[in-house]
């Protein structure tokens, strides 16, 4: 398993040539020329995803550090990917099956609050076409507000202002 | 002639998942402005290019010497999954400045100009108020929206608790049907899906002692009743919509068959009614059975848990004095639809922008009670 120093240069070069519409084309193109960072930085986040799983097999069949080390670097990298997971299901409002129930909170509200729109536009038309014109019409200029004084305030209205 | 400096007047919201705000400018009408809750700071040197146009809240971004924020809609694009978490905390004064820079730019306001500022902030947050405030006059002491147009904004700044929308929306309803609401106690319950808040006006004047927001949302107790009747984590979504529907029977595309959530339901409502029962008795119930008073429910759980929560006034003789703060909402929801396209895609809009469209109603009286006085 142990390489040779012989055997391996001391830079190693990696070129991918990818074509549209291949999806690795889509991705090359989204670390390369994206308005939000560098392509240099866009290299590294790729390079960064490649280690993140690859590195302690790549460092396994190097044969040079121990298993000890290797497992810690493994432990690293199962941080690193978790990491990834939450925000791909933090950005694509997913459920996160790495995350126990009992721990699970924030993620979820997005799922609860896709439904409670769903809810809310039945409310809403049927609000629409219920409402008549007469109710409206009687509605209260609302450019003039509402007076309030700040006495009702109570003991905040020193603190408030 | 030269005109005076024009006087901004605004309210803010800055709830989780969105800012809610409303602007008005002198002779002008009403704004309402809606935009994400998201913020990012990048160094200038670190952003290669930043996409120009749009409307200016959905690309809210200033300069402050080497530093760029970028707030709402133009913040998101950043947050991918190599950033930090912390981007996506809530910074109040950034998200006010992103407004102000995006009410600017589409008002076409002067480089100096004036604003009157409200803003909500959880009853228990209101000690972080100097802070923000003192952030925010700095950034506005020069900032450079979108990297074109330097702002001066002279602030006045008020703060209040959240909920306080809420009750001056009330005021005015009570006063339309003659009453005045200081003949009686109007209690505010917030049931959010992180925590409860509850506000307290006795005899028109918050009552402080009685205010708290230290009840709990209702995630925890759904998560907790879910997981007691046996549903799973990816069955949650279902469940909302069986709850949601009122209709128990729901497909489950993760098991492929329709299925009965009608003893998940029965879970769920016992389970967050006992939580809210305790809180309710503890300050609310005795209250409401010796003197005059009404209960305005507000928030997404209470729009969920509406016909439980019904049920449970009603059953103890109160549901006469209980309304939810989603009714009556006439002028906001024509305001909203007919100014906010954000609208269409998210129905709850109105609902969610009540207590900001309440908070500046009043920021509208104090100013003409001071044109009337002056």
């Amino acid at each position: 398993m142990k390489q040779t120093c012989e055997a391996r240069s001391e830079r190693v070069k990696f070129v991918y040539n990818a074509q549209f519409p291949a999806p690795t084309a889509v991705v090359l193109d989204y670390l390369l020329h994206n308005l939000h960072f560098t392509s240099r930085n866009g290299r590294q986040q790729g390079m960064d995803a490649m280690m993140a799983f690859y590195r302690p097999m790549a460092e396994e069949f190097q044969g040079e550090l121990s298993v000890s080390e290797i497992q810690e670097m493994a432990r690293h990298c199962v941080e690193r990917l978790t990491k990834q997971i939450d925000d791909l299901c933090d950005r694509y409002r997913i459920a996160n099956p790495a995350t126990k129930a009992d721990t699970q909170t924030v993620s979820d509200f997005g799922q609860l609050e896709r439904v409670l729109e769903q809810g809310f536009r039945r409310v809403a038309e049927s609000f629409q076409a219920g409402v008549p014109v007469s109710q409206a019409m009687a509605a209260p200029n609302f450019e003039q507000g509402v007076d309030m004084d700040g006495s009702e305030l109570g003991d905040l209205e020193q603190v408030l202002g | 002639m030269i005109s005076r400096t024009p006087t901004l007047l605004l309210a803010c919201d800055l709830g989780k998942s969105g800012g809610k705000f409303f602007y008005k400018l002198p002779q002008g009408q009403t704004h309402a402005l809606w935009m994400e809750a998201e913020v990012a700071k990048r160094s200038a040197s670190g952003v290669a290019q930043v996409i120009q146009g749009g409307r200016p809240q959905d690309n809210a971004w200033f300069r402050l010497g080497d530093e760029l924020t970028f707030v709402g809609k133009a913040a998101q694009a950043f947050l991918d999954y190599n950033s930090f978490k912390e981007d996506k905390c809530l910074k109040a004064a950034e998200r006010i400045a992103g407004a102000l820079g995006a009410i600017a730019k589409t008002e076409n306001l002067p480089a100096h100009f004036e604003a009157i500022v409200l803003i909500l902030l959880p009853i228990n947050e209101l000690a972080t108020r100097q802070h923000i405030a003192s952030r925010l006059i700095e950034i506005c002491q020069g900032f450079r929206f979108q990297d074109e147009m330097d702002y001066r904004i002279e602030l006045k700044l008020s703060f209040r608790p959240e909920g306080y929308g809420i009750y001056v929306l009330r005021k005015q309803q009570v006063q339309q049907a003659g009453l005045a609401i200081a003949q009686r106690t109007t209690w505010i319950e917030m049931l959010g899906h992180r925590n409860g808040t509850q506000l307290a006006f006795e005899t028109g004047t918050l009552n402080s002692a009685k205010s708290t927001s230290k009840f709990p949302g209702f995630w925890e107790l759904f998560e907790k009743a879910a997981n007691t009747a046996g549903v799973s984590m990816t069955e949650y979504g279902v469940l909302f919509q069986a709850l949601e529907s009122r209709q128990p029977e729901q497909y489950s595309v993760a098991k492929g068959a329709t299925i009965n959530f009608s003893a998940a339901i029965a879970q769920v409502e016992a389970a967050y009614l006992a939580v809210l029962d305790s809180h309710f008795n503890d300050h609310l119930i005795p209250d409401l059975a010796a003197g005059k008073g009404d209960v305005i429910l507000a928030g997404g759980a209470a729009y969920l848990m509406r016909e439980p929560l019904w049920r449970y006034f009603d059953e103890r003789g109160f549901s006469s004095r209980l309304s939810f703060a989603w009714e009556n909402q006439e002028m906001l929801t024509r305001l909203v639809a007919a100014q906010l396209p954000e609208a269409h895609e998210m129905p709850s809009l109105s609902m969610r922008m009540t207590d900001g469209f309440g908070l500046f109603q009043a920021l509208l009286g104090e100013m003409n009670r001071m044109k009337v006085a002056s």
